[in-house]
Order: structure tokens, then C-alpha cells, then sequence
């Protein structure tokens, strides 16, 4: 379960999050939309401990992981966080940038991935002959292959063609419902956000509007 | 503007690649004659070698120290974060041997006597490029994009991120930074003459103070350009990567990293040696010059070297940033020259400035060309051929960190091609032509080896002023004249600073 109480952020005078609080069970999906600079990102980052908040706090199973001035390292807060860029370390091969995180590195997990994301052939490749749909296809592999329990995804799949988002939408709510966890989904998508979940929650200003 | 860049790139070639190819034009007819000396050997050997093992030291040094120091600096803000950085840019335009100097002093004071030969000029050079070493391996690590750092900050301990993503994502700028702190030590003398440590750019000084002849002197420095152009190339590229790289402009965010013990032991103690290069050459000066009536003394007999220092250093910088600013645009075009203005851009810093010095004297040494040598147009020619690629390279960063969609839209919506440099390409670019310029005022105010060589009969700037006076001048003159080329070069670099800091 994920949750943020009263949970606040500014970057100089702008406020990026103002009194954010919300739970997402263990099992549940929620999207985020609203208009661009709301606040979605930040929410995301908070969570997974990129950021600090500057009041409140942020509950991950029921354990506090965030507060003002502490932070618990984003490793051990078992989320996984697929950035809106896919953030490939560029002197990775596919491959290395999916086992980084695996602390086995002949583990099931990434044959599994590379299977279900069909990236078998592009093991060896270097992120600079990825296309744009590939690269993102690897994000998602990288951070599955960590087996997270709880997801957050900043609109993982935008600029992809409609075959694409369908087959990855598929791959995440299964990997969703393998986890057991929450999942925060963030997008403007009108039908990525129907197949993600029923649960949508608007912010803007930096305020969730229920 | 078309014609105009054409003139800038010839000036650049003129005045940066000309010297040494009109000694390397007159000269390879006598190779037969000449070509042993390209060959060192006995003396000559060991001199070489004791200038390649002198740089290398330095560099690594540098390299490992200046590294440290900046992975403490990165991503700390506050009073802490900005006093250290203050304190690492407080030092940077001191010349080398004025930090020289300083240390001779204080080592003297506590009698310690090993600070001597090869071992004494390793120690200055690594406390003098301290600073600049530190400065790159910052800017190496700034460049590396945050959000590949928070990926793996998710996944892996920090630990595992410094070696496994940081680490080699920052390595090629490093390696570049480190490679330019090699190729500062190799081709300068003016610190290893001090300590009395016999190196190879000073037999290419003495050689030609002796015989008098381009030609020898040409062939003798081939073998010091071919071991600093091969540094230069393998180092390089990773600038290269780096300065055309349009991604790194995204801003960082406050991440906090947790490094292991032994990691932060050894940032103590760089931070130690930081401390040092800075405490030590200033309290020796300011306790050496001794009195505001001594610097007042030293100002009234040094007013004509300052007043030159100054103009010689401006219009430099002025010349620097001006060819700089064409050559650098060139640079970025793509196309099958463009690997060949990268080589004339990078080779020139491989030169060694005795040999800058003798092509420059070889290009303009004519009848015709008398008036120019009798001026100071020469030591202005000189620095701006030393001094020129360096500023290219800094404003070639600056290109690359400027989003190119807001000059292309300068270009769509003004109304006129002057508008749209006036009032959207040079306030953008800004920043870099004042960093350039500023930089190139600093090292044309400390440059000693080329002026040398160059200077107009009677003439001196305060650097000679301050060489000549360190053989037979008394200490408190000497120190009040590195106080005066301190505040001569310190001055101008807080201006720049500030005008930068306002800017963004």
C-alpha cells in the first residue's frame, strides 16, 4: 500500500505538490492526469524517494519512507518507476541496462522480461540503436526485471504506435497483477488511462482533485 | 555574414596554424640536415623523459585528487557547497610559479628541504592545476543526465551507481580535463627552472636562446607535439562526445548520495590539499610583501608593465573571442571538414609555446613586417595563437548547452539577421564569450614562455617583470609584484564571474 498524508513540495516559490494525500491499496490501480506542471511527476517522485517533501509524509506497506529532512534510498522502497524519457544508461548494452539491478545476474527474471517485452534480439544492442518504441520497451523490461512490488509509471508510453501502447498496457497489468502491489499510473491518454483503471484522479495546481 | 566567417576562419588560420606552418615550411628542406635532432638521445632522452614522467605525475594526481574534491562539491548547495567552489576558483589564475614561490617560501620558513628537482615541481603543479582539475571533473560530473543517475539509484546502492553509471559516463570529460593538465605540464618550464629540474621545453628554450634557428628548434620539439598530440587524440574525443552533446543543458536536482567511509576519508583529505593551495601562496605573499606602502611602492615602478599587461591581455581576449566565436560555429557544421578544423583547433594546444614563439618569429621576422615586431602586436599575436583554441573549445560548450530551437525560432520570427543575433544568439551565448574572454585575459596575463620570445626590445609586461626580478630582485619586491599580478588577474576574473553568475 502507498500513502501520501498532508504530503507538500516546493521548488522556491512554486509549489509543486500542496497537501497531497492519498492511498493506493495493494491490488489497486489509479491514474493520474492533468494539464502539464500539475504536480504528476513530482507526486511520482516523492513516492519513490527521488524527492524529499518539505511536510508530510509518505507511507510505503504501512512504514514511513519519507519525511521532511529523511529519506529511505529509493532501492529498498520496492517500487519500480518508469521514467517519461527512457533514461538508458548509454554505455549499457541492452542487456547490462536490464541486469543492473539484479543482484543474480543469471536470474529467471530477466530471461522472463526479454521474452515478454520481445527484446531477445536486442540483448546485445547499445540505447543509440534503439528506436524510440525499443527504448521504451527496454525502460519497462528494466524495471520489471526487478520484480517491484508497487509500480509508478510517468506516461511510459507516449509517441508509441497504437499496436505498441496495446501490447505493453497488456504486459503492465499483468506484471500489476503478479505484484500483488499498488500502481500509479500517470498520463493524458483517454484510452491508456480506460485500460489502466476506473479509479482517475485530476490534479491541478499541484492538489489532487478527487 | 557568410564572407565574414570566411575572413574570421582565415584570420583564426593565420594567426593560430601559421606560425607553425611557416616554420614547418621553411625547415623541412634542411631535414637532412636536421633530422637527428627530431631523434633525442643521451641527455636529451633523459630530459624527455623526465618531462613526460613529470606530466603524467601531475596529471594523474590532479586527475584522482581533483575528482574527489569535485564528487564532494556535486549536487551540495548552500553556504558550504558555494564558499568550497568560491575557494576553488580563488586560486585558479594564479601562474604556476607564482604558487611556486609561495611554497619555496613556506618550506623555507619550517626548513624543510626536500621540496627540490623533479619531486619540488610535481608538488607546485599539482597544487596549481588543483583548481582547474577540480573545475573539469565538476563540469564532468554536472554533465551526466540526472535521470540516468535516478534509474539506477532505484535499483542499486549508491556505491554501485558512482562505479557503475556515474563513474563511466564522466570518465571521457575527465580523462579530457586530465589530458589538458598533462599537455599544461609537458610543454611549461617556467616551474620545473625553478626548482632546478631539467626538462625537455626548456632545452627547446635554450636551444634557441643559443643558436638562434627556427629550424633546430622545430625539429627538436617534434618529439614533445608527437607524445601531446597523441595525448591530445586520445583524450579528446571524449570533449569532443561531450561538447557536442546537446543533451547535458537539463538542470540536476538535489539527490543525496551516501557515500562508503574510505570514499569520504579520501575527500577529506583532498579538501586538506585544496585548503593548502590556497592558504599557502596567499598568506606567503601578503606575509612577505609586508606593507600597503611596499605594494604602493612596487605599483609606481611597475605602472608601464601593468598598463601593457593589461592592454596585451584585453586585446587578446578581445582577438581570442572574436576567431573563437567564427571557428567555433564552423565546428559544429557537419561535413567532411569538419574533422579537419577539429585538428587545427586541438593541435595548436599540443605546441610548445618555445615553439609557437619561433614560428611566430619566423612568420613575421621581414623587412616589411619591422614595424609590427617593434610593437606590442607580437606578444598579442602570440597569446591569441596559444590562447585562441581555448577559447573556440569554451564556446563550442556554450553552442552545444543552447537550445537550438530557440535560435532557429530567432531566425524564423526576426525581422532582421542583425535582430536576431542582437537579440536572442549573443545573449543566449553570452555566458560562454565572457567566460572565454575571461579565461584568456588569465592566461595571457601569467604567459611567460612565448612573451619571452617575442617581447618588442626594452619592453616588459608585470609576468617578465616578476621572472626577471625572481633571479636578482629582493623577496619583498618579488612578493609585492605577485600581489600586484594577483589582483591583476583576480580582478578581472571576479568581474567575469559575477557577470556570468548574473546571467543565468
Amino acid at each position: 500500500m502507498i500513502e501520501l498524508r498532508q504530503v507538500s513540495k516546493s521548488y522556491g516559490p512554486v509549489g509543486a505538490a500542496r497537501d497531497v494525500t492519498l492511498t493506493v491499496a495493494d491490488g489497486q490501480a489509479i491514474v493520474l492526469f492533468g494539464p502539464s506542471g500539475c504536480g504528476k511527476t513530482t507526486v511520482l517522485r516523492l513516492i519513490a524517494g527521488l524527492e524529499a517533501p518539505d511536510c508530510g509524509e509518505v507511507l510505503i506497506d504501512g512504514e514511513v519512507a519519507s519525511r521532511p529532512g529523511w529519506l529511505k534510498a529509493p532501492r529498498e522502497r520496492k517500487v519500480g518507476f518508469v521514467f517519461q524519457t527512457p533514461a538508458l544508461w548509454p554505455h549499457m548494452t541492452v542487456a547490462e541496462n536490464i541486469r543492473f539491478g539484479l543482484k543474480d545476474r543469471k536470474s529467471e527474471a530477466f530471461e522472463q522480461v526479454l521474452g515478454v517485452l520481445d527484446l531477445v534480439g536486442l540483448k546485445n544492442r547499445f540505447p543509440d540503436e534503439l528506436s524510440g518504441g525499443e527504448a521504451r520497451r527496454v525502460a519497462l523490461a528494466r524495471t520489471l526485471a526487478a520484480r517491484p512490488r508497487h509500480l509508478l509509471l510517468d506516461e511510459p508510453l507516449s509517441n508509441l504506435d497504437l499496436d505498441s501502447r496495446e501490447s505493453l498496457l497488456r504486459v503492465i497489468l499483468q506484471a500489476h497483477h503478479e505484484s500483488g502491489g499498488a500502481l500509479i499510473y500517470v498520463t493524458h491518454d483517454t484510452d491508456e488511462s480506460e485500460a489502466i483503471s476506473p479509479k482517475r484522479i485530476r490534479m491541478q495546481n499541484g492538489r489532487l482533485l478527487q | 555574414m557568410k564572407a565574414f566567417s570566411r575572413i574570421g576562419e582565415a584570420v583564426y588560420l593565420l594567426v593560430v596554424a601559421g606560425p607553425v606552418l611557416m616554420l614547418a615550411l621553411t625547415s623541412l628542406p634542411r631535414a637532412p640536415e636536421l633530422w637527428e635532432l627530431a631523434f633525442p638521445r643521451g641527455q636529451s632522452l633523459n630530459l624527455l623523459s623526465n618531462s613526460l614522467v613529470l606530466a603524467t605525475a601531475v596529471a594523474l594526481s590532479d586527475l584522482v585528487c581533483g575528482t574527489l574534491i569535485a564528487v564532494f562539491l556535486w549536487r551540495r548547495s548552500g553556504r558550504l557547497g558555494g564558499g568550497l567552489r568560491l575557494l576553488v576558483l580563488l586560486t585558479a589564475p594564479l601562474p604556476p610559479y607564482i604558487h611556486a614561490l609561495a611554497w619555496i617560501f613556506a618550506f623555507d620558513t619550517v626548513n624543510f628541504r626536500a621540496l627540490t628537482g623533479l619531486v619540488g615541481a610535481w608538488w607546485v603543479e599539482v597544487m596549481a592545476y588543483l583548481p582547474l582539475s577540480t573545475c573539469l571533473a565538476l563540469l564532468a560530473l554536472e554533465m551526466v543526465q540526472p535521470d540516468l543517475l535516478e534509474a539506477g539509484k532505484l535499483l542499486a546502492p549508491d556505491q554501485r551507481v558512482l562505479t557503475r553509471i556515474l563513474g563511466p559516463l564522466a570518465t571521457p570529460f575527465a580523462a579530457a580535463g586530465a589530458g589538458l593538465i598533462f599537455l599544461l605540464c609537458l610543454l611549461e618550464y617556467g616551474v620545473p627552472s625553478i626548482f632546478g629540474a631539467a626538462t625537455y621545453p626548456l632545452e627547446i628554450y635554450a636551444e634557441f636562446s643559443s643558436s638562434g634557428d627556427p629550424a633546430r628548434v622545430f625539429f627538436m620539439a617534434l618529439p614533445l607535439f608527437a607524445a601531446a598530440a597523441l595525448v591530445l587524440l586520445a583524450t579528446f574525443a571524449g570533449y569532443r562526445g561531450s561538447a557536442l552533446n546537446r543533451a547535458w543543458s537539463r538542470p540536476g536536482v538535489d539527490l543525496p548520495f551516501h557515500w562508503p567511509a574510505w570514499l569520504r576519508w579520501a575527500q577529506g583529505a583532498a579538501l586538506l590539499l585544496l585548503a593548502a593551495q590556497v592558504i599557502v601562496p596567499v598568506a606567503t605573499i601578503l606575509t612577505l610583501t609586508k606593507s600597503l606602502a611596499m605594494l604602493g611602492q612596487v605599483l609606481a615602478f611597475s605602472t608601464a608593465e601593468t598598463r601593457v599587461s593589461f592592454q596585451v591581455s584585453l586585446l587578446a581576449s578581445l582577438l581570442s573571442l572574436s576567431l573563437g566565436a567564427v571557428v567555433a560555429h564552423r565546428l559544429r557544421q557537419p561535413g567532411p571538414m569538419q574533422a579537419l578544423w577539429w585538428a587545427v583547433v586541438v593541435l595548436p594546444l599540443a605546441l610548445p609555446a618555445s615553439l609557437v614563439g619561433a614560428g611566430l618569429i619566423d612568420l613575421w621576422n621581414r623587412p616589411s613586417m619591422l614595424a609590427l615586431q617593434r610593437t606590442w602586436a607580437m606578444p598579442v599575436l602570440a597569446a591569441t595563437a596559444r590562447f585562441a583554441p581555448v577559447a573556440t573549445l569554451v564556446i563550442l560548450v556554450q553552442l552545444s548547452r543552447t537550445d537550438p530551437r530557440l535560435l532557429e525560432a530567432a531566425a524564423i520570427l526576426a525581422p532582421s539577421r542583425i535582430r536576431a543575433w542582437v537579440g536572442v544568439r549573443i545573449p543566449l551565448l553570452l555566458p560562454g564569450l565572457l567566460a572565454s574572454a575571461g579565461l584568456v585575459f588569465i592566461l595571457t596575463a601569467g604567459e611567460l614562455a612565448t612573451t619571452l620570445m617575442v617581447v618588442p626590445p626594452g619592453g616588459s609586461t608585470l609576468v617578465l617583470k616578476v621572472y626577471n626580478y625572481l633571479h636578482y630582485g629582493s623577496t619583498e619586491t618579488v612578493a609585492a609584484l605577485c600581489l600586484l599580478l594577483t589582483l591583476a588577474t583576480l580582478l578581472p576574473g571576479a568581474v567575469v564571474v559575477r557577470l556570468v553568475r548574473r546571467r543565468k
